[in-house]
Protein backbone atom coordinates (compact mmCIF):
# COMPACT_ATOMS: atom_id res chain seq x y z
CA UNK A 1 0.00 0.00 0.00
CA UNK A 2 2.94 2.26 0.59
CA UNK A 3 3.76 2.08 -3.10
CA UNK A 4 0.24 3.04 -4.06
CA UNK A 5 0.29 5.97 -1.67
CA UNK A 6 3.63 7.12 -3.06
CA UNK A 7 2.33 6.85 -6.61
CA UNK A 8 -0.69 8.94 -5.74
CA UNK A 9 1.57 11.51 -4.11
CA UNK A 10 3.78 11.57 -7.19
CA UNK A 11 0.82 12.24 -9.49
CA UNK A 12 -0.09 15.49 -7.79
CA UNK A 13 3.19 16.63 -6.33
CA UNK A 14 3.38 19.52 -8.80
CA UNK A 15 -0.15 20.72 -8.05
CA UNK A 16 -0.20 23.87 -5.94
CA UNK A 17 -3.19 25.90 -4.87
CA UNK A 18 -3.50 29.14 -6.85
CA UNK A 19 -2.41 32.24 -5.00
CA UNK A 20 -5.76 33.93 -5.42
CA UNK A 21 -7.81 31.03 -4.06
CA UNK A 22 -8.32 32.69 -0.70
CA UNK A 23 -9.47 35.94 -2.30
CA UNK A 24 -11.89 34.10 -4.55
CA UNK A 25 -13.13 32.05 -1.65
CA UNK A 26 -13.80 35.11 0.46
CA UNK A 27 -15.64 36.85 -2.36
CA UNK A 28 -17.68 33.76 -3.13
CA UNK A 29 -18.31 33.04 0.53
CA UNK A 30 -19.42 36.60 1.09
CA UNK A 31 -21.94 36.31 -1.71
CA UNK A 32 -23.22 33.03 -0.27
CA UNK A 33 -23.67 34.56 3.17
CA UNK A 34 -25.52 37.49 1.65
CA UNK A 35 -27.79 35.21 -0.33
CA UNK A 36 -28.53 33.10 2.74
CA UNK A 37 -29.39 36.12 4.83
CA UNK A 38 -31.53 37.55 2.09
CA UNK A 39 -33.42 34.29 1.78
CA UNK A 40 -33.84 33.95 5.54
CA UNK A 41 -34.97 37.49 6.09
CA UNK A 42 -37.23 37.91 3.13
CA UNK A 43 -38.56 34.42 2.58
CA UNK A 44 -39.06 32.47 -0.54
CA UNK A 45 -40.59 35.31 -2.51
CA UNK A 46 -37.33 37.16 -2.60
CA UNK A 47 -35.34 34.01 -3.16
CA UNK A 48 -37.42 33.09 -6.17
CA UNK A 49 -37.17 36.59 -7.56
CA UNK A 50 -33.41 36.62 -7.09
CA UNK A 51 -33.07 33.38 -9.00
CA UNK A 52 -34.72 34.87 -12.04
CA UNK A 53 -32.93 38.15 -11.68
CA UNK A 54 -35.96 39.89 -10.27
CA UNK A 55 -35.84 43.45 -9.14
CA UNK A 56 -37.25 42.89 -5.70
CA UNK A 57 -35.48 45.25 -3.33
CA UNK A 58 -35.89 44.91 0.37
CA UNK A 59 -35.47 48.33 2.00
CA UNK A 60 -32.76 48.36 4.57
CA UNK A 61 -31.31 45.06 3.45
CA UNK A 62 -30.23 45.58 -0.10
CA UNK A 63 -29.95 49.31 -0.40
CA UNK A 64 -26.67 49.47 1.45
CA UNK A 65 -27.98 50.63 4.79
CA UNK A 66 -27.04 47.35 6.43
CA UNK A 67 -23.63 47.76 4.93
CA UNK A 68 -21.01 50.23 5.94
CA UNK A 69 -20.08 51.05 2.39
CA UNK A 70 -21.71 53.85 0.46
CA UNK A 71 -24.15 53.03 -2.29
CA UNK A 72 -23.11 53.30 -5.92
CA UNK A 73 -22.02 56.77 -6.79
CA UNK A 74 -22.21 58.45 -10.18
CA UNK A 75 -18.86 60.14 -9.60
CA UNK A 76 -16.15 59.20 -12.11
CA UNK A 77 -13.85 56.46 -10.91
CA UNK A 78 -10.52 55.25 -12.17
CA UNK A 79 -9.97 51.51 -12.34
CA UNK A 80 -6.73 49.88 -11.28
CA UNK A 81 -4.04 49.68 -13.91
CA UNK A 82 -4.23 45.89 -13.92
CA UNK A 83 -8.02 45.75 -14.27
CA UNK A 84 -8.45 43.18 -17.07
CA UNK A 85 -12.02 44.28 -17.86
CA UNK A 86 -11.52 48.05 -17.87
CA UNK A 87 -11.82 48.28 -21.65
CA UNK A 88 -15.44 47.19 -21.37
CA UNK A 89 -16.32 50.51 -19.76
CA UNK A 90 -15.04 52.48 -22.75
CA UNK A 91 -16.77 53.45 -25.96
CA UNK A 92 -20.34 53.13 -27.14
CA UNK A 93 -22.58 50.15 -26.67
CA UNK A 94 -22.02 47.56 -29.37
CA UNK A 95 -24.23 44.85 -30.84
CA UNK A 96 -27.29 44.81 -33.05
CA UNK A 97 -29.50 45.87 -30.13
CA UNK A 98 -27.30 48.83 -29.23
CA UNK A 99 -29.91 51.17 -30.66
CA UNK A 100 -32.85 49.58 -28.84
CA UNK A 101 -33.17 52.07 -26.02
CA UNK A 102 -36.17 50.37 -24.45
CA UNK A 103 -34.26 47.11 -24.18
CA UNK A 104 -31.12 48.78 -22.86
CA UNK A 105 -33.16 50.62 -20.22
CA UNK A 106 -34.74 47.34 -19.21
CA UNK A 107 -31.32 45.70 -19.00
CA UNK A 108 -29.95 48.44 -16.78
CA UNK A 109 -33.03 48.38 -14.56
CA UNK A 110 -32.67 44.61 -14.21
CA UNK A 111 -29.01 44.94 -13.35
CA UNK A 112 -29.64 47.66 -10.79
CA UNK A 113 -32.35 45.62 -9.16
CA UNK A 114 -30.17 42.53 -8.99
CA UNK A 115 -26.95 44.21 -7.96
CA UNK A 116 -28.12 46.43 -5.16
CA UNK A 117 -27.25 43.85 -2.53
CA UNK A 118 -23.74 43.08 -3.73
CA UNK A 119 -21.11 43.36 -1.02
CA UNK A 120 -23.71 44.00 1.69
CA UNK A 121 -22.29 41.66 4.27
CA UNK A 122 -21.50 43.22 7.58
CA UNK A 123 -18.91 40.83 8.98
CA UNK A 124 -17.00 40.08 5.83
CA UNK A 125 -13.26 40.45 5.83
CA UNK A 126 -13.67 42.09 2.45
CA UNK A 127 -15.56 45.32 2.06
CA UNK A 128 -16.76 46.50 -1.28
CA UNK A 129 -19.24 48.64 -3.14
CA UNK A 130 -20.32 49.36 -6.67
CA UNK A 131 -18.88 52.55 -8.09
CA UNK A 132 -20.08 54.85 -10.84
CA UNK A 133 -22.79 54.00 -13.33
CA UNK A 134 -23.22 50.68 -15.10
CA UNK A 135 -22.72 50.51 -18.81
CA UNK A 136 -24.17 48.15 -21.39
CA UNK A 137 -21.04 47.06 -23.23
CA UNK A 138 -22.83 44.91 -25.78
CA UNK A 139 -26.40 43.94 -26.53
CA UNK A 140 -27.50 41.65 -29.28
CA UNK A 141 -29.60 38.82 -30.55
CA UNK A 142 -28.08 35.36 -30.40
CA UNK A 143 -29.43 31.91 -31.21
CA UNK A 144 -30.15 31.63 -27.47
CA UNK A 145 -32.12 34.87 -27.37
CA UNK A 146 -31.24 38.41 -26.40
CA UNK A 147 -28.04 38.85 -24.43
CA UNK A 148 -26.60 41.99 -22.90
CA UNK A 149 -23.23 42.42 -21.25
CA UNK A 150 -23.20 45.00 -18.48
CA UNK A 151 -20.00 46.35 -16.97
CA UNK A 152 -19.63 48.40 -13.82
CA UNK A 153 -16.81 49.47 -11.57
CA UNK A 154 -16.62 48.18 -8.04
CA UNK A 155 -14.20 48.81 -5.24
CA UNK A 156 -12.94 46.25 -2.74
CA UNK A 157 -10.70 46.57 0.28
CA UNK A 158 -9.69 44.07 2.94
CA UNK A 159 -10.32 44.45 6.61
CA UNK A 160 -7.78 43.69 9.28
CA UNK A 161 -4.86 41.57 8.21
CA UNK A 162 -6.54 40.11 5.17
CA UNK A 163 -4.56 40.43 1.96
CA UNK A 164 -6.20 40.75 -1.44
CA UNK A 165 -4.48 40.10 -4.73
CA UNK A 166 -6.71 42.72 -6.34
CA UNK A 167 -7.52 45.65 -4.12
CA UNK A 168 -9.07 48.89 -5.31
CA UNK A 169 -11.34 49.71 -8.23
CA UNK A 170 -11.97 47.04 -10.84
CA UNK A 171 -14.65 46.23 -13.37
CA UNK A 172 -17.17 43.45 -12.97
CA UNK A 173 -19.21 41.96 -15.77
CA UNK A 174 -22.83 40.86 -15.62
CA UNK A 175 -24.55 38.88 -18.33
CA UNK A 176 -28.21 39.70 -18.78
CA UNK A 177 -30.25 37.09 -20.63
CA UNK A 178 -33.93 36.66 -21.25
CA UNK A 179 -35.62 34.19 -18.96
CA UNK A 180 -38.20 31.72 -20.20
CA UNK A 181 -40.83 34.46 -20.11
CA UNK A 182 -38.72 36.79 -22.23
CA UNK A 183 -37.78 39.09 -19.38
CA UNK A 184 -34.16 40.08 -18.82
CA UNK A 185 -32.51 38.43 -15.84
CA UNK A 186 -28.98 38.26 -14.50
CA UNK A 187 -27.71 34.67 -14.54
CA UNK A 188 -24.12 35.45 -13.71
CA UNK A 189 -21.84 38.18 -12.38
CA UNK A 190 -18.13 37.76 -13.01
CA UNK A 191 -15.29 39.35 -11.12
CA UNK A 192 -11.85 39.52 -12.68
CA UNK A 193 -8.99 37.38 -11.47
CA UNK A 194 -5.36 38.44 -11.31
CA UNK A 195 -3.44 38.50 -14.58
CA UNK A 196 -6.62 38.25 -16.62
CA UNK A 197 -7.13 34.67 -15.52
CA UNK A 198 -10.87 34.70 -16.10
CA UNK A 199 -12.45 35.82 -19.33
CA UNK A 200 -15.95 37.31 -19.22
CA UNK A 201 -17.94 34.55 -20.83
CA UNK A 202 -21.28 32.89 -20.33
CA UNK A 203 -23.23 30.03 -21.89
CA UNK A 204 -26.81 31.04 -22.65
CA UNK A 205 -29.33 28.34 -23.42
CA UNK A 206 -32.64 28.35 -25.22
CA UNK A 207 -34.58 25.48 -26.69
CA UNK A 208 -31.67 23.11 -26.42
CA UNK A 209 -29.27 25.52 -28.09
CA UNK A 210 -26.23 26.53 -26.06
CA UNK A 211 -24.38 29.68 -27.05
CA UNK A 212 -21.03 30.72 -25.63
CA UNK A 213 -20.82 34.51 -25.45
CA UNK A 214 -17.44 35.99 -24.58
CA UNK A 215 -16.64 39.68 -24.30
CA UNK A 216 -13.50 40.87 -26.05
CA UNK A 217 -11.11 42.24 -23.45
CA UNK A 218 -8.27 42.60 -25.92
CA UNK A 219 -6.53 39.28 -25.62
CA UNK A 220 -6.67 36.08 -27.66
CA UNK A 221 -8.94 33.50 -26.11
CA UNK A 222 -9.83 29.90 -26.68
CA UNK A 223 -12.36 27.36 -25.57
CA UNK A 224 -12.15 23.70 -24.70
CA UNK A 225 -14.99 21.22 -24.48
CA UNK A 226 -13.32 19.61 -21.48
CA UNK A 227 -10.29 17.69 -20.38
CA UNK A 228 -9.30 14.45 -22.01
CA UNK A 229 -8.64 11.27 -20.08
CA UNK A 230 -5.26 12.59 -19.05
CA UNK A 231 -6.65 15.85 -17.77
CA UNK A 232 -5.44 17.87 -20.75
CA UNK A 233 -7.37 20.56 -22.57
CA UNK A 234 -7.02 21.56 -26.18
CA UNK A 235 -8.17 25.07 -26.87
CA UNK A 236 -9.75 26.32 -30.07
CA UNK A 237 -9.38 30.07 -30.68
CA UNK A 238 -12.45 32.26 -30.30
CA UNK A 239 -13.12 34.80 -33.02
CA UNK A 240 -14.27 38.23 -31.87
CA UNK A 241 -16.48 40.50 -33.92
CA UNK A 242 -18.05 43.76 -32.83
CA UNK A 243 -16.70 43.30 -29.33
CA UNK A 244 -17.81 39.75 -28.66
CA UNK A 245 -17.48 36.14 -29.69
CA UNK A 246 -20.80 34.37 -30.15
CA UNK A 247 -20.28 30.65 -30.63
CA UNK A 248 -23.06 28.10 -31.00
CA UNK A 249 -21.87 25.04 -29.16
CA UNK A 250 -22.41 21.60 -30.65
CA UNK A 251 -25.28 19.82 -28.93
CA UNK A 252 -22.89 17.22 -27.60
CA UNK A 253 -20.85 19.72 -25.60
CA UNK A 254 -21.52 19.81 -21.88
CA UNK A 255 -21.47 23.46 -20.78
CA UNK A 256 -20.47 22.37 -17.28
CA UNK A 257 -17.19 21.06 -18.65
CA UNK A 258 -16.48 24.01 -20.89
CA UNK A 259 -13.30 25.97 -20.29
CA UNK A 260 -12.53 29.41 -21.70
CA UNK A 261 -9.05 30.80 -21.17
CA UNK A 262 -6.66 33.42 -22.50
CA UNK A 263 -4.46 31.80 -25.09
CA UNK A 264 -1.38 33.68 -24.01
CA UNK A 265 -0.39 35.63 -20.93
CA UNK A 266 -1.41 39.26 -20.77
CA UNK B 1 -18.30 35.65 18.54
CA UNK B 2 -16.31 33.71 15.98
CA UNK B 3 -15.59 35.72 12.87
CA UNK B 4 -14.11 34.62 9.61
CA UNK B 5 -10.75 36.23 10.20
CA UNK B 6 -7.24 34.97 10.46
CA UNK B 7 -8.26 31.49 11.55
CA UNK B 8 -10.30 30.96 8.40
CA UNK B 9 -7.50 32.36 6.27
CA UNK B 10 -4.97 30.18 8.03
CA UNK B 11 -7.12 27.13 7.46
CA UNK B 12 -7.46 27.84 3.74
CA UNK B 13 -3.80 28.61 3.29
CA UNK B 14 -2.78 25.55 5.25
CA UNK B 15 -5.09 23.08 3.58
CA UNK B 16 -5.66 24.39 0.05
CA UNK B 17 -2.87 22.59 -1.76
CA UNK B 18 -3.62 19.30 -0.06
CA UNK B 19 -7.34 19.59 -0.76
CA UNK B 20 -6.70 20.59 -4.36
CA UNK B 21 -4.45 17.58 -4.87
CA UNK B 22 -7.15 15.34 -3.49
CA UNK B 23 -9.66 16.95 -5.83
CA UNK B 24 -7.36 16.44 -8.81
CA UNK B 25 -7.10 12.75 -7.97
CA UNK B 26 -10.86 12.53 -7.60
CA UNK B 27 -11.67 14.32 -10.85
CA UNK B 28 -8.62 13.91 -13.06
CA UNK B 29 -9.22 17.50 -14.14
CA UNK B 30 -7.27 20.40 -12.65
CA UNK B 31 -9.77 23.07 -13.64
CA UNK B 32 -12.72 21.11 -12.28
CA UNK B 33 -10.75 20.37 -9.14
CA UNK B 34 -10.12 24.07 -8.56
CA UNK B 35 -13.79 24.83 -8.96
CA UNK B 36 -14.75 22.11 -6.51
CA UNK B 37 -12.18 23.22 -3.95
CA UNK B 38 -13.27 26.83 -4.17
CA UNK B 39 -16.89 25.83 -3.72
CA UNK B 40 -15.88 23.65 -0.77
CA UNK B 41 -14.18 26.59 0.92
CA UNK B 42 -17.08 28.90 0.17
CA UNK B 43 -19.41 26.48 1.96
CA UNK B 44 -16.99 26.26 4.86
CA UNK B 45 -16.87 30.06 4.96
CA UNK B 46 -20.64 30.19 5.36
CA UNK B 47 -20.63 27.64 8.20
CA UNK B 48 -17.38 28.68 9.80
CA UNK B 49 -18.88 29.54 13.17
CA UNK B 50 -20.20 26.04 13.60
CA UNK B 51 -17.32 24.04 12.20
CA UNK B 52 -14.23 26.12 12.92
CA UNK B 53 -13.06 23.72 15.63
CA UNK B 54 -12.79 20.83 13.16
CA UNK B 55 -13.00 22.10 9.61
CA UNK B 56 -10.94 19.32 8.02
CA UNK B 57 -13.63 16.67 8.36
CA UNK B 58 -16.24 19.03 6.98
CA UNK B 59 -13.94 19.86 4.07
CA UNK B 60 -13.53 16.21 3.17
CA UNK B 61 -17.26 15.56 3.34
CA UNK B 62 -18.11 18.62 1.30
CA UNK B 63 -15.54 17.87 -1.37
CA UNK B 64 -16.70 14.27 -1.60
CA UNK B 65 -20.33 15.33 -1.93
CA UNK B 66 -19.58 17.98 -4.54
CA UNK B 67 -17.50 15.51 -6.51
CA UNK B 68 -20.28 12.94 -6.34
CA UNK B 69 -22.75 15.55 -7.58
CA UNK B 70 -20.43 16.32 -10.45
CA UNK B 71 -20.26 12.66 -11.37
CA UNK B 72 -24.02 12.37 -11.26
CA UNK B 73 -24.37 15.44 -13.46
CA UNK B 74 -21.82 14.15 -15.93
CA UNK B 75 -23.51 10.78 -15.93
CA UNK B 76 -26.57 12.34 -17.50
CA UNK B 77 -24.61 14.03 -20.24
CA UNK B 78 -22.59 12.29 -22.90
CA UNK B 79 -18.89 12.87 -23.18
CA UNK B 80 -17.73 14.44 -26.42
CA UNK B 81 -14.44 14.51 -28.20
CA UNK B 82 -13.43 17.97 -29.31
CA UNK B 83 -12.36 16.60 -32.66
CA UNK B 84 -15.96 15.71 -33.40
CA UNK B 85 -17.02 19.26 -33.81
CA UNK B 86 -14.06 21.52 -34.17
CA UNK B 87 -10.41 21.43 -34.95
CA UNK B 88 -8.41 22.10 -31.88
CA UNK B 89 -5.42 24.38 -31.85
CA UNK B 90 -3.07 23.60 -29.00
CA UNK B 91 -1.85 26.82 -27.49
CA UNK B 92 0.45 25.75 -24.72
CA UNK B 93 -1.87 27.02 -22.02
CA UNK B 94 -2.40 23.56 -20.62
CA UNK B 95 -0.80 24.24 -17.30
CA UNK B 96 -2.82 21.61 -15.58
CA UNK B 97 -1.78 18.51 -17.45
CA UNK B 98 -1.43 15.50 -15.30
CA UNK B 99 0.15 12.86 -17.40
CA UNK B 100 0.28 9.85 -15.25
CA UNK B 101 -0.99 6.50 -16.17
CA UNK B 102 -2.27 5.77 -12.70
CA UNK B 103 -4.34 8.94 -12.79
CA UNK B 104 -5.90 7.78 -16.04
CA UNK B 105 -6.53 4.40 -14.48
CA UNK B 106 -8.17 6.03 -11.49
CA UNK B 107 -10.60 7.77 -13.81
CA UNK B 108 -11.64 4.36 -15.11
CA UNK B 109 -12.86 3.37 -11.67
CA UNK B 110 -16.46 3.86 -10.59
CA UNK B 111 -16.73 7.09 -8.58
CA UNK B 112 -17.24 5.44 -5.20
CA UNK B 113 -14.26 3.15 -5.65
CA UNK B 114 -12.11 6.06 -6.79
CA UNK B 115 -13.10 8.06 -3.73
CA UNK B 116 -12.26 5.19 -1.42
CA UNK B 117 -8.82 4.79 -2.97
CA UNK B 118 -8.03 8.49 -2.75
CA UNK B 119 -9.32 8.96 0.77
CA UNK B 120 -7.74 5.79 2.14
CA UNK B 121 -4.41 5.81 0.37
CA UNK B 122 -3.76 9.47 -0.35
CA UNK B 123 -5.55 11.22 2.49
CA UNK B 124 -4.62 8.44 4.92
CA UNK B 125 -8.09 8.31 6.40
CA UNK B 126 -9.03 5.23 8.36
CA UNK B 127 -11.74 2.97 7.10
CA UNK B 128 -14.11 4.46 9.66
CA UNK B 129 -13.24 8.02 8.65
CA UNK B 130 -13.63 7.15 4.98
CA UNK B 131 -17.01 5.60 5.70
CA UNK B 132 -18.06 8.73 7.56
CA UNK B 133 -16.98 11.02 4.71
CA UNK B 134 -18.74 8.92 2.08
CA UNK B 135 -21.80 8.22 4.20
CA UNK B 136 -21.50 4.45 3.99
CA UNK B 137 -20.54 1.54 6.21
CA UNK B 138 -17.04 0.38 7.02
CA UNK B 139 -17.86 -2.86 5.28
CA UNK B 140 -18.69 -0.98 2.11
CA UNK B 141 -15.38 0.85 2.32
CA UNK B 142 -13.54 -2.46 2.65
CA UNK B 143 -15.34 -4.10 -0.25
CA UNK B 144 -15.02 -1.02 -2.48
CA UNK B 145 -11.31 -0.75 -1.74
CA UNK B 146 -10.79 -4.41 -2.56
CA UNK B 147 -12.67 -4.14 -5.85
CA UNK B 148 -10.89 -0.92 -6.72
CA UNK B 149 -7.47 -2.45 -6.20
CA UNK B 150 -8.48 -5.47 -8.29
CA UNK B 151 -9.62 -3.19 -11.09
CA UNK B 152 -6.49 -1.08 -10.91
CA UNK B 153 -4.42 -4.23 -11.30
CA UNK B 154 -6.41 -5.12 -14.38
CA UNK B 155 -6.34 -1.76 -16.12
CA UNK B 156 -2.82 -0.63 -15.39
CA UNK B 157 0.33 -1.72 -17.11
CA UNK B 158 2.77 -4.01 -15.32
CA UNK B 159 5.01 -1.17 -14.17
CA UNK B 160 2.08 0.50 -12.50
CA UNK B 161 0.71 -2.81 -11.34
CA UNK B 162 3.69 -3.35 -9.08
CA UNK B 163 2.96 -2.27 -5.58
CA UNK B 164 -0.80 -2.43 -5.80
CA UNK B 165 -1.05 -5.17 -3.26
Amino acid sequence: MTDLKQRLIDIVEDVEAPSDLLDRTRLGGTRRVRRRRSAILTGTTFAAAALVGGAVVVPGLLDGRTNDQPAASPAPVTPAADDPYKSLMQGLTRGDLAGDKAYLDKVLATWRGSSSGLFSVRDSAVTGALRGDPKVYWAGNTPAGRIAIVAQHYEVHPRGNVKLAMEGVYTLVAFVADDNKGNPSVPVVLYPLPAGGRLPSHVASKGGTNVLVTADVGQPAGWSAGADAKGRHQYTPLHFKDGVSVLVLPASVDPAKLSVLPLQPR
Amino acid sequence: MVTRGDDFDDFVRGSATRLLRTAVLLTGDRAAAEDLVQETYERIYVRWRRIHSAPEAYAHKTLANLTANRWRSRGRKPEVALADHDRATPDGSDNFAIRDQLLAALQELPPRQRAVIVLRYYEDLTEAQTADVLGCSVGTVKSQASRALDRLRLITEPTILEGLR
